[in-house]
């Protein structure tokens, strides 16, 4: 039951980091994020009662609190003193989702095949670890797609948030047993590195009045 | 292994004189970098405190195991703690100056200070940390308190080089978690969860991890940390990076940071030698490529900074080409020119602050119309040639231990190429030389400008300053030209190799050989 439960919103959260990356409104596209995020700390918290790992739930408690709330806060509130709507990005629409998803397709299948390569134990190949591992390579594909395509620079910083819950999720998937020292420092590290990222694209918008990337890359003297 | 409260004090005085440098420039802002640069000496101190220990034979552990320093890390600390010294001692007067000149406010001057001994703390924690997964966190914490030294001009260009440092960096470090995290889950069910984290308890295990998570893994790693490190093609943010930056830290950034991540990668991927030896060739060809490309596109370059910055990409490529070959030689000559390439490009990069200091531009066509003191002069001569692998000044050595390496494992084609980007080099710091030292034969040394007020403070604002005579520029402080003649001092005292770093040498080397059997 729990084992379905958490291979249904892993399911959901493909369909959030797709929206995040094609919807062009960047408040949407960032509360698909905080989306994302809740479901995330949601797999953690079940992974830890099924499997009795108490860390885990200081790992949810942590991934709620940084990715659900204080980043999408942060997102907001710089989003909102520059502009709502995203700076085109390098492919239409049509063309752009075709892409996102089949590149989110083809990590999807090669990581689902190639799951038992990486594991000794038999009790972390099957499922839901096998098909976390393939929704893990799968938002971590979008989450590139997002860097190299975008051209607006807080849909790139979206872009890096969905890699890290990319690798998280694939943390969670081959090793669930992770103690929550070293979880600290990644949560940590995820939140101040996008704390940054913010504070310099706010230097940017004001010298340069712009947020396309392209455009800020003409800057250099 | 023996208990020492060393490893935390190595990382915690820094930190420390990060806070108070912080809490006393508010109220002080003029006396900001003193606290630092006390801070730094006692680091320094501890460093080489530590190496005298390791030295004895044994491993140093703290806090559990978690932290851990056998010879290589007393090295590459030793190392970083030396060049944060003489970074911050430079970067007193130098930033001093820039408040005169208006560039700055006297408030920022606490800034600098302060996140530049955060960066020398995070440094100094990579370098003693056990922990797989810390390893990630603490490069990617160099990462974020460099990024606030790299944006520190706060101008469009500056922000430009912050972004996509930061961002460039950030994303390959996710990329080296990934890798980090099919290790560990690999090493779960061999070692247990607490010790999977421990990179000393992985490499005992190393030769029973599924050859699928070794390569996925250690590729992950490499392109990782890499990026981190500036190998091509991750290299993009570098020439920004480089020379936006405060020239202090862009002393730091290329001459140390960049050997953490190397030492990173080093200290996780070698555990996997010579099992799997398509790591090594992984490391080779990205080695190979990254030094001939950056020699290539340093070539064309005409700032100085972005000169040196485009040679660190390819003096880079020759460390991981080293430790890729994977033979004690190998390692022995990537160490080596770990040591050699940091002192002598920090010394490179510190001229190139002083001669933007004396005249405001780092244009190698517009140096090459001013006069140069004839102290500079030999000091940029003598890193450019010490870079170039001028025998006998250091770097020689260690590039030709790799070269004999190389040839040792028949790897032929890697040889031909370290060789001819040895004479490339050769060649692209001799022109740069030539080009900022020699265009003025009446250069004199010892010049007095107080009496050019105008033209200096012309100058100061990069205002094309039209002249027939020769340009003398500001005089260099004694505290920026005394660091740069000691580095220089030490571009040839490190070639002559002397005993006690010969065997601190071979000490790091047999601390990674011994990895390799699973010590």
């Amino acid at each position: 039951m729990i084992n379905h439960a958490i291979m249904y919103i892993s399911l959901l959260m493909i369909v959030t980091s797709l929206l995040a990356v094609e919807w062009r409104m960047l408040p949407e596209a960032i509360h698909t994020y905080q989306v994302q995020s809740v479901l995330i700390a949601l797999v953690f918290a079940l992974y830890a009662y099924s499997l009795h790992n108490p860390a885990l739930y200081y790992w949810s408690g942590t991934a709620l609190v940084s990715k659900g709330i204080i980043v999408p806060w942060l997102l907001r509130r710089y989003v909102t003193r520059v502009h709502p709507k995203e700076v085109p990005p390098l492919l239409n629409s049509l063309p752009s989702q075709v892409l996102g998803i089949g590149a989110a397709l083809l990590a999807f299948a090669w990581a689902f095949k190639h799951h038992s390569d990486f594991v000794i134990l038999q009790s972390l190949a099957g499922e839901p670890y096998r098909l976390n591992s393939a929704v893990a390579a799968a938002i971590l594909i979008i989450g590139f797609y997002a860097l190299l395509t975008r051209r607006d620079a807080f849909k790139i910083v979206i872009g890096l948030c969905l890699l890290e819950n990319g690798v998280h999720m694939g943390l969670i998937s081959l090793a669930p047993s992770i103690p929550e020292t070293a979880l600290i420092g990644v949560v940590t590290d995820v939140v101040v590195s996008v704390l940054m990222l913010l504070y310099i694209v706010n230097g940017i918008y004001q010298s340069a009045g712009s947020l396309d990337t392209s455009h800020i890359a003409r800057l250099r003297g | 292994m023996i208990e020492s409260t060393l490893l935390i004090w190595l990382f915690v005085v820094p930190a420390i004189a990060a806070v108070l440098e912080y809490g006393l420039g508010k109220k002080f802002p003029a006396s900001a970098g003193r606290v630092a640069i006390l801070g730094a000496t006692v680091t320094f101190s501890l460093a080489i405190a530590m190496v005298f220990r390791l030295f004895q034979g044994a491993r140093l552990v703290a806090l559990g195991h978690q932290l851990l320093a056998d010879p290589l890390s007393g090295f590459v600390a030793l190392l970083i703690s030396f060049v944060g010294w003489v970074a911050t001692i430079y970067a007193y007067p130098y930033l001093r100056r820039q408040v005169a000149d208006g560039r700055i406010t006297v408030e920022r001057l606490p800034v600098y200070f302060a996140w530049s001994m955060v960066f020398v703390s995070t440094m100094t924690a990579a370098t003693v940390n056990n922990n797989l997964i810390m390893m990630y966190v603490l490069v990617e914490a160099t990462t974020l308190a460099s990024a606030v030294l790299v944006s520190y001009y706060w101008k469009p260009e500056s922000l430009e080089a912050g972004y996509k440092y930061l961002l460039l960096c950030s994303v390959g470090i996710t990329i080296g978690l990934l890798g980090c995290v099919v290790l560990y889950a690999a090493a779960v069910p061999l070692v247990g969860g607490h010790n999977a984290m421990l990179i000393s308890e992985i490499a005992k295990v190393a030769g029973q991890i599924p050859t699928m998570a070794v390569l996925m893994a250690g590729v992950l790693i490499i392109i990782g940390l890499g990026s981190k490190a500036g190998l091509v093609p991750f290299h993009a943010w570098v020439p920004d990076t480089y020379s936006q930056a405060p020239i202090p830290a862009t002393a730091l950034l290329s001459g140390v940071t960049s050997k953490v991540a190397i030492y990173a990668v080093a200290r996780i991927v070698t555990i996997f030698f010579p099992g799997h030896s398509a790591l090594g060739l992984f490391g080779i060809i990205i080695g190979s490529i990254s030094m001939l490309v950056g020699i290539i596109v340093a070539y064309q370059q005409t700032d100085l900074k972005r000169m040196l910055a485009y040679s660190s990409v390819s003096q880079l490529g020759y460390i991981i080409f080293g430790f890729g070959i994977g033979s004690y030689l190998g390692f022995y000559g990537a160490i080596y020119h770990m040591l050699n390439h940091g002192i002598s490009k920090a010394m490179l990069f510190l001229c190139s602050g002083a001669l933007a200091y004396s005249f405001g531009t780092t244009d190698m066509r517009e140096l090459g119309k001013k006069k140069h003191s004839r102290l500079m002069a030999v000091c940029f001569f003598v890193g450019a040639l010490g870079i170039g692998g001028m025998p006998p000044l250091n770097c020689f050595w260690s590039k030709f231990a790799i070269y004999v390496a190389a040839g040792q494992a028949h790897l032929w084609w890697p040889m031909g190429i370290a060789i001819f980007t040895g004479l490339l080099t050769l060649a692209v710091m001799i022109r740069a030389g030539a080009l900022v030292f020699m265009q003025h034969t009446h250069a004199t040394e010892g010049h007095d400008n107080a009496s050019q007020p105008a033209k200096v403070m012309a100058m100061s604002v990069g205002a094309a300053a039209v002249n027939t005579a020769p340009d003398a520029g500001r005089r260099c402080p004694p505290a920026m030209m005394a660091v740069i003649v000691l580095m220089a001092l030490l571009v040839v005292l490190t070639g002559l190799n002397f005993g006690f770093l010969n065997h601190l040498i071979d000490l790091s080397v047999k601390a990674l050989l011994g990895q390799v059997a699973g010590g």
